[in-house]
Formats: structure tokens, C-alpha cells, sequence
């Protein structure tokens, strides 16, 4: 009993569900925020992302009268849930110990792809060309991006793994950073950082990587016939998204937890969320323009995929 | 069942531009409001998106020239309600310099409601933000009234 | 290396470079054309301002008593080229540097210049005359003051009266055909 009233608490409350959403709204006001000065403007106050979520919902849902209409609705609503529940999997280091068990990488590699297949779904749904075509780049990207991911995921399981066996656990990783120090020092395990450096904008779509939703080209690609309620949906799944994706790579590199206070951990927790998100998405999207798809593409396959793949090679050397 | 979250709906207008066949120095404006750091029009929650199902504020020029005529007004039929119309520069209401012309038979506001007129040949940034600021009124205004859904 | 690391530190370090405008009063540049602005006390009725405006946002009806000329000017037709003010004899046109035209779709028809300009009078005989304010008689009225003041015919008479040696019967002739 006390089981299912924990797992019900950690997929509403927290670290899924509200935690998560709130975490989210909060990070992305803050990057909206910062991109604003970089540019040397004011910016919106740290409140917009909620505020917008807000608004939409208060707006008229439109759906095309040619578009699937089920797949059309469930779209987002899907992407949103997939999302939450992979937010309560993720473990906080120090404060929450996450989905345990052999195995629990593998289920986030399953789980990761839900916004992206979501978005794939609006896209085709909507049947609008727009939507079309960036469902194709958003699929096209998705290849690209997983290799380099997977690399990432094998390098670390071999890091912390035992003698021939790589570790598919996140609780083995985050186990043998709290004995070893942080892979983020290991120089074996740099070309493997720099590859989830790549992966986090490719993912989030930004900067380089605005190919799928890219607004001055495809105006927002799938979210195109999207209003109300529905985009809202996108956008709150777009900001757990991120939380997910900056969780997943500090639990990869730096779990480590400061002290035995829980508070003190959750908010050095988030910092390390915050700064790795102000590195890798904000300062990213602000100072870099968007690749052709096939350059995007080249990105992944041609430098972040081998980065981790020495990683790899090299942690299973030198085990 | 929204009337009472008037004032912090109204912080966050999405701006969609629609151009009914301006000759471009309205859109201008508008791109410099939008863009450059000296106006940041962010910091009312404001952003400009691509798609007309986004937008809260719509922001049209030109005359409704007859070959974008019937174009603009399906376009303005996407966009969701609660909806502000914004009418930059004097073409939208009385054709402006392009009155009379064969390239538009009358102007504007004898298809769309204007809700907010903003003169000038084109209005300076500023001009376009308090018709902005306005507008926000108006759609609060709406928004207590309850009278904003389509039906 | 990265150039753009260079900036981006540069604009962080520099802050904001955003007007306070919505929250504060915004810098208006000097000869900055706003709305015009018209001047019934100045206005000779020429009509110069009605054939150069290029938006045809200016109205003159003569108002049905035929006392003085209703004088329209339409904000929502105005282009803001200020030509009516270039050309504007006695500068009654004049361009302010007021931008703050943004209005209510329902007010539309409420923006506008509106003034009144009463015809002047013969002062002489007493007939309808265009307006004669002081810029104008202070630029042209100078030599011939009281003539200026007079109605084309009366004009006429004095210049007549002028030109003739004064002979009491030829005098008495004139008026009586009159």
C-alpha cells in the first residue's frame, strides 16, 4: 500500500508531475530571460512561460477540419504524460533515488524519444504541408541524435561497470561517481561530455539544431495548426522535456550531492540543471544560427557519435 | 469561468503580423518594434509567432489590396478567439495614399472589425506599442465581458 | 577564435539598451512630423494645403449660412508628408511632434483636426471677403493698409478714386452709377 502511495506522490508531486512542470516553467523563464540580455534587452519577467500557459488556455481550439482528429488531440496529451512520467524516473542525487533495477538506462532509452514521436504524430496529423515536413526533419534528427546518445549511455556503463560488463543502471553509475569522484573529471569520459554537449540543443531543438520547428522556414513545422490548450500541452511537454534531458546528463556526469540535507541537495541539484541548461541551450540558441538538415545531420554522425564512441573504446580499455 | 484572470491572461499577447497588401514600410516598423533591443516589446510578454493559430494581437497593414483579399480574410478566420485587432498605419481604415486606386476596391475595416488604429505613414515603434498597450485593454475589457468566443 | 563569446560577454556586461517607453515618457525628436495641427486664427482660406495633400485628408465646405468655411482634417487619411505645412502661406498648418494617435477602432471617426474659419468682411461695403488675420496683413498689408482690408471691387474703386484727379462732380457721377 505504502508503495503505490509513493509511487502515485512521486508521479504527481514529486519529482514528476508538479515538481517537474514547475521546474520546467521555471528554467525556461530563466533562459528566456538571460537570452534577453545577452541580446541587451530587458526580457520578460521570470513568470512569461506560466503566464502563456495560462493564456492559452483560455484561448479556442481549432482543429483543420482535414486532420486526423484523434491523433490530432492525443498527440500532445500523450507526449505530455510520457513526459511526466519520465520526469518521476529521473534520480536526484542525494534527494531521489529514481526508477532502480537492472536495467533502467534501457527504459529511459525508450522513454527519451516519447516528445519526439509525439511531435511526429502532430505533425502527420495536422495535415498540413508544414506539419509534413517537419515531421520528416524531426524524424531525420532523432536518428541522428540517438547514436551519439546510446555511445554516451555504453561509455558511462562501462566506465562504472564491472570487469566485461557494462552497467545498464543509473543507480551503478551514480554509485560508483560517489565512490570514484564525478565522470565530469575523468578525462576518459570528456569526449563522451562533449557529445551530450551536442546532444542536449540537437534534442531541444534549438540553435544549431532549430531544424524541426524552425519558425522562419517551416513556421513552427508540427505545431503549426495548433492552438489553445493543445499547444499549451506542447509547451509544458517541451519544458519537462528539457528538465528531463538536463537531469539525465547531470546524473550521467555529476550526481554528486553536496551534504546529507535533502534541501541543500535539491538546490544544488538545480544549479547544476541551470547551469548546464544557461551552457548548452541559452547561450547556444542566442549565438548560433540553424543548419541545413543534412549539416545538422552530419554534426551527429560525423563528431558527437565518435566523440562517445572513443569514450567507450577507451573506458573499456582501460577499465 | 475565465472573466477574473483578465489582467494576467492579457500579459502574455502573441503577435501575428498580416500584411493586406502594404507597401512594406508598416511591416518595417513593425519587424524594428519587434526585433531591436531599444523597443524589447518582450517585456510585455509579447512574441511574435509564425503561425496565425498562435497569435492573441493581430497587427495589419496595407489597403486589402483585391489580389490578397479573400486570402487575408481566411487567414484572419485561423486565428483563435479571444482575438485584438491592431490596425498599423492609415491604409487599413482609409486606404491611406492608396485610396481610390484600382488595386483595392474599398478599405479594410468594411471586412475586419478594428479594434485599435494606430495612424501614421508609417507610426514610429513606440506609436506601435501603445496601440499595442491598448490593445490589452480592449481584450481585457473582452475577457470580463465574456464576450469573446466565436459563436 | 569564437567572436561571438566576445559579444555575448560585452552585452551582458553592458545591460540593457531598452527605452523605458510603455513605463516612461519616450524621446521625441526635434522636427519630428506628428499630427498637424491647424490654426483657424491664422488661416487665409487659400485652399493651397486641400490641392497639395497627396491623401486627400483635407475638407473645406463652406457651412450653409455661408458665414465662414468648415475646415476638416482627417488624422486617419493623413500621411504625414507635411507638405500642407510647406506650403502653408501664414504657417496655420503647422506639423507638432505629437504621436500619441493611437486610438479605439470606435473613435475612429473623431480623429480629426476640426476648426471653423469665418470669412472677414469688406470694410467698406461689408462683403463676404476671405479672412484677413494679422500674419497675412502683416506680410502683404503693410503699404496700402486700409485698401488691403477691402473687397475686390471696393479695391477697384479706391485704386480708381486714386488715379483720377479728385473733381467733386466726377465723384458724384461715379457713385451715382454705382
Amino acid at each position: 500500500m505504502s508503495n503505490i502511495l509513493e509511487a502515485t506522490f512521486a508521479l504527481l508531486i514529486f519529482p514528476g508531475g508538479a515538481a517537474a512542470l514547475a521546474l520546467g516553467l521555471f528554467l525556461k523563464g530563466i533562459d528566456r530571460r538571460v537570452a534577453a540580455r545577452l541580446q541587451r534587452r530587458v526580457g520578460p519577467p521570470l513568470i512569461q512561460p506560466a503566464l502563456d500557459i495560462l493564456k492559452l488556455c483560455t484561448k479556442e481550439t481549432l482543429i483543420p477540419t482535414t486532420a486526423n482528429e484523434a491523433a490530432f488531440i492525443l498527440a500532445p496529451v500523450l507526449g505530455l504524460a510520457g513526459v511526466l512520467v519520465t520526469a518521476a524516473l529521473m534520480p536526484i542525487g542525494g534527494v531521489w533515488s529514481g526508477v532502480t533495477g537492472l536495467g533502467d538506462l534501457l527504459l529511459l532509452l525508450y522513454l527519451l524519444p516519447i516528445p519526439a514521436m509525439a511531435f511526429m504524430v502532430a505533425g502527420s496529423a495536422s495535415s498540413s504541408p508544414y506539419g509534413a515536413l517537419g515531421f520528416s526533419r524531426e524524424m531525420a534528427i532523432m536518428f541522428a541524435y540517438e547514436m551519439p546518445l546510446i555511445a554516451a549511455f555504453l561509455a558511462c556503463g562501462a566506465r562504472a561497470g564491472g570487469v566485461g560488463e557494462a552497467a545498464m543502471s543509473l543507480q551503478t553509475i551514480m554509485n560508483y561517481q560517489y565512490a570514484n569522484g564525478p565522470l565530469l573529471f575523468d578525462p576518459v569520459m570528456l569526449p563522451a561530455l562533449a557529445a551530450m554537449i551536442i546532444f542536449i540543443p540537437g534534442t531541444m531543438s534549438v540553435g544549431l539544431f532549430d531544424i524541426p520547428e524552425a519558425e522562419p522556414e517551416v513556421i513552427e513545422g508540427p505545431l503549426l495548426e495548433y492552438s489553445g490548450p493543445l499547444l499549451a500541452a506542447f509547451n509544458l511537454m517541451s519544458a519537462v522535456k528539457l528538465v528531463i534531458v538536463l537531469e539525465l546528463v547531470v546524473a550521467l556526469f555529476w550526481p554528486n550531492p553536496l551534504g546529507s540535507s535533502v534541501i541543500v541537495n535539491l538546490i544544488w541539484h538545480v544549479a547544476k540543471c541551470l547551469i548546464l541548461m544557461l551552457v548548452t541551450v541559452t547561450c547556444f540558441r542566442v549565438s548560433t544560427g540553424r543548419l541545413r538538415l543534412e549539416q545538422g545531420f552530419t554534426v551527429f554522425v560525423k563528431y558527437a557519435a565518435p566523440l562517445a564512441l572513443v569514450s567507450l573504446g577507451l573506458a573499456s580499455i582501460l577499465r | 469561468m475565465f472573466k477574473s484572470l483578465g489582467s494576467l491572461v492579457t500579459r502574455s499577447p502573441w503577435i501575428y503580423r498580416l500584411n493586406a497588401g502594404s507597401c512594406n514600410g508598416c511591416d518595417v516598423e513593425m519587424a524594428t518594434t519587434a526585433l531591436i533591443p531599444r523597443y524589447d516589446v518582450e517585456r510585455l510578454g509579447c512574441k511574435y509567432c509564425g503561425s496565425p493559430r498562435h497569435a492573441d494581437i493581430v497587427l495589419i497593414s496595407g489597403p486589402l489590396t483585391l489580389r490578397v483579399r479573400d486570402k487575408v480574410l481566411r487567414v484572419f478566420d485561423e486565428i483563435p478567439h479571444p482575438k485584438v485587432t491592431v490596425a498599423v498605419g492609415v491604409c487599413p481604415v482609409t486606404g491611406g495614399a492608396f485610396r481610390d486606386s484600382y488595386t483595392c476596391d474599398t478599405a479594410l475595416d468594411q471586412y475586419i472589425n478594428l479594434d485599435v488604429i494606430v495612424p501614421g505613414c508609417p507610426p514610429r515603434p513606440q506609436a506601435i506599442i501603445e496601440g499595442i498597450a491598448k490593445a490589452l485593454e480592449v481584450w481585457k475589457e473582452r475577457m470580463e465581458e465574456g464576450a469573446c468566443s466565436r459563436s | 577564435m569564437l567572436p561571438f563569446l566576445k559579444i555575448m560577454v560585452k552585452n551582458l556586461l553592458a545591460g540593457p539598451s531598452t527605452e523605458a517607453f510603455p513605463f516612461a515618457p519616450a524621446h521625441t525628436p526635434a522636427r519630428f512630423r506628428g499630427k498637424a495641427n491647424h490654426d483657424k486664427n491664422k488661416c487665409i482660406l487659400c485652399g493651397i494645403c486641400r490641392h497639395v495633400c497627396a491623401a486627400g485628408a483635407i475638407q473645406m465646405r463652406v457651412v450653409e449660412d455661408g458665414s465662414g468655411v468648415e475646415y476638416v482634417l482627417w488624422h486617419n487619411s493623413c500621411v504625414f508628408c507635411g507638405l500642407c505645412a510647406h506650403y502653408c502661406p501664414t504657417k496655420a498648418l503647422t506639423m507638432t511632434d505629437d504621436w500619441h494617435l493611437a486610438h479605439r477602432g470606435e473613435d475612429r471617426f473623431a480623429v480629426r483636426e476640426d476648426s471653423f474659419v469665418r470669412y472677414g468682411q469688406c470694410s467698406t461695403c461689408g462683403a463676404r471677403i476671405q479672412p484677413r488675420p494679422a500674419v497675412i496683413v502683416e506680410a502683404l498689408g503693410t503699404r496700402y493698409p486700409d485698401r488691403f482690408m477691402m473687397c475686390p471691387s471696393c479695391k477697384r474703386e479706391s485704386l480708381a478714386k486714386r488715379s483720377v484727379p479728385a473733381k467733386p462732380d466726377m465723384e458724384t457721377s461715379e457713385t451715382s452709377d454705382e
